[in-house]
């Protein structure tokens, strides 16, 4: 018999790898052949153990494995740093500057508004969690609620970003002015700081757009991440306007 | 709450996640790592053993931190970073060069683990029989039959051929058809 050589090629069969006429073949010979037969009905069953394998929810190590991690990141150059080269080789020259650009926006972006909300917390404190943990009371959220359409995600453009930054800080700034007097200097000192960090991020977030406006990426972030963050900075401008 | 909801909240802590530990924020990372270790631990037992899964599974989060300014945010993270975890354990062996040898070794290898002790926990047993299938066909399986991989993607990443693939996975098949509970 011819068996031995279809044995091999039951894994391709069972994964409806064969052409018609090697399957047609092939069943041919299943139906005389009681042994392939049994190991074709056995190779599906590993098929479907692994198969079933993969869906199962993994279970984690047992071990802490985080601190080896965390003192080997720690040693390492910035995060990244070998991926710049491949990166900058792949996109021509100028590409490390465009990904250094961005990234470095990401990041004072999102800790400048972390920053500022500390500091709302810490001294718009009762007001802040008040408003946090219920309904909101329409006062403090006034600017927000103004014109909820403006912080519908679209897509953002370097004046789109300019604009909207602008108007926040504007009103911020304005408000500063008028209640400057009875705030606490450090406070005043924090909020100036924030302020100045906002503008090196949007004057950062306009040369990345500008390099790579198509990126949706970096559109999408930014596009998230300024609807969530203006909200911040105007509920910011509230409180300190409250206060 | 639904776990479409849960999944969308993960996608979305990920994201800002990989942003800020891309900003070297390595607290955002430990985040990922917490949210991400089971399935990739998972992967590296299966690919490489339980001996060495604590081992590959530093090795994967250490490269993925080095490579976190390539995730371009259009994938989910753990789909990238699940990505990372295949080339760094599949590059292992590369380096090792035991790929090649094993596939040269052939058939002495795969008498191993034939006679199989009957009973116990199905799944043990099973999970068990794959850690313990010779180098290079067990790579082949977990990556096509658990993961989903095609040949055509395996063969390019181990750098064999599509042939190789099949037969490597037609070989550890036949030796774990023996671990099947009956
Ligand atoms: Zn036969």
């Amino acid at each position: 018999m011819s068996e031995h050589v279809w044995v091999a090629r039951l894994s391709e069969y069972v994964d409806g790898e064969l052409g018609a006429r090697e399957r047609q073949e092939l069943e041919a010979h299943l139906a005389g052949c009681a042994d392939c037969s049994s190991i074709v009905e056995e190779l599906r069953r590993v098929v479907a153990q692994a198969a079933a394998l993969g869906d199962r929810p993994p279970r984690p190590p047992v071990d802490d494995l985080w601190s080896g991690i965390a003192e080997r990141i720690a040693a390492a150059p910035a995060a990244g740093g070998q991926v710049f080269d491949l990166e900058s080789r792949r996109r021509g020259k100028g590409g490390r500057d465009r990904v250094l650009v961005e990234r470095r926006f990401s990041f004072s972006l999102l800790q400048l508004v972390a920053a500022s909300v500390v500091l709302v917390i810490l001294s718009g404190g009762s007001a802040w969690l008040a408003t946090r943990s219920g309904a909101p009371a329409a006062g403090v959220f006034a600017i927000s609620e103004r014109d909820p359409s403006e912080l519908v995600a679209r897509p953002v453009s370097s004046s789109y970003a300019d604009e909207k930054f602008g108007t926040a800080i504007a009103e911020l700034r304005r408000v500063l002015d008028e209640s400057g007097p009875r705030l606490d200097p450090a406070t005043v000192r924090t909020i100036e700081e924030n302020l100045r960090t906002i503008n090196r991020a949007i004057a950062q977030a306009r040369r990345a757009l500008a390099e790579d406006p198509a990126s949706e990426y970096l559109n999408d972030y930014l596009a998230k991440t300024m609807q969530q963050k203006l909200e911040f900075l105007r509920e910011t401008t509230s409180l300190v306007a409250a206060s | 709450m639904t776990t479409l909801t849960q999944d969308q909240e993960t996608l979305a802590a990920d994201g800002d996640d990989a942003v800020l530990a891309a900003a070297g924020d390595a607290r955002a990372f430990e985040r990922l790592y917490h949210r991400h270790v089971p399935r990739i631990h998972n992967l590296a037992r299966r690919m490489v053993g339980e001996d060495l899964a604590n081992e590959v599974t530093q090795d994967v989060f250490v490269r993925a931190w080095e490579k976190l300014s390539t995730f371009r945010g259009d994938a989910a993270f753990g789909t990238w970073l699940y990505r990372v975890g295949v080339n760094v354990i599949l590059g292992r062996r590369k380096k090792l060069g035991i790929w090649r040898e094993r596939y040269v070794e052939g058939d002495d290898v795969i008498g191993r683990l034939s006679t199989n002790p009957k009973g116990g926990e199905t799944r043990v047993d099973f999970e068990a029989a794959i850690e313990h299938l010779p180098d290079g066909a067990r790579q082949v399986f977990v990556l096509h039959d658990v993961e989903g991989y095609k040949h055509r993607e395996i063969a390019g990443q181990l750098d064999i051929t599509e042939g190789t693939s099949k037969s490597q996975l037609h070989r550890a098949r036949m030796i774990l058809r023996e671990h099947m509970d009956r």
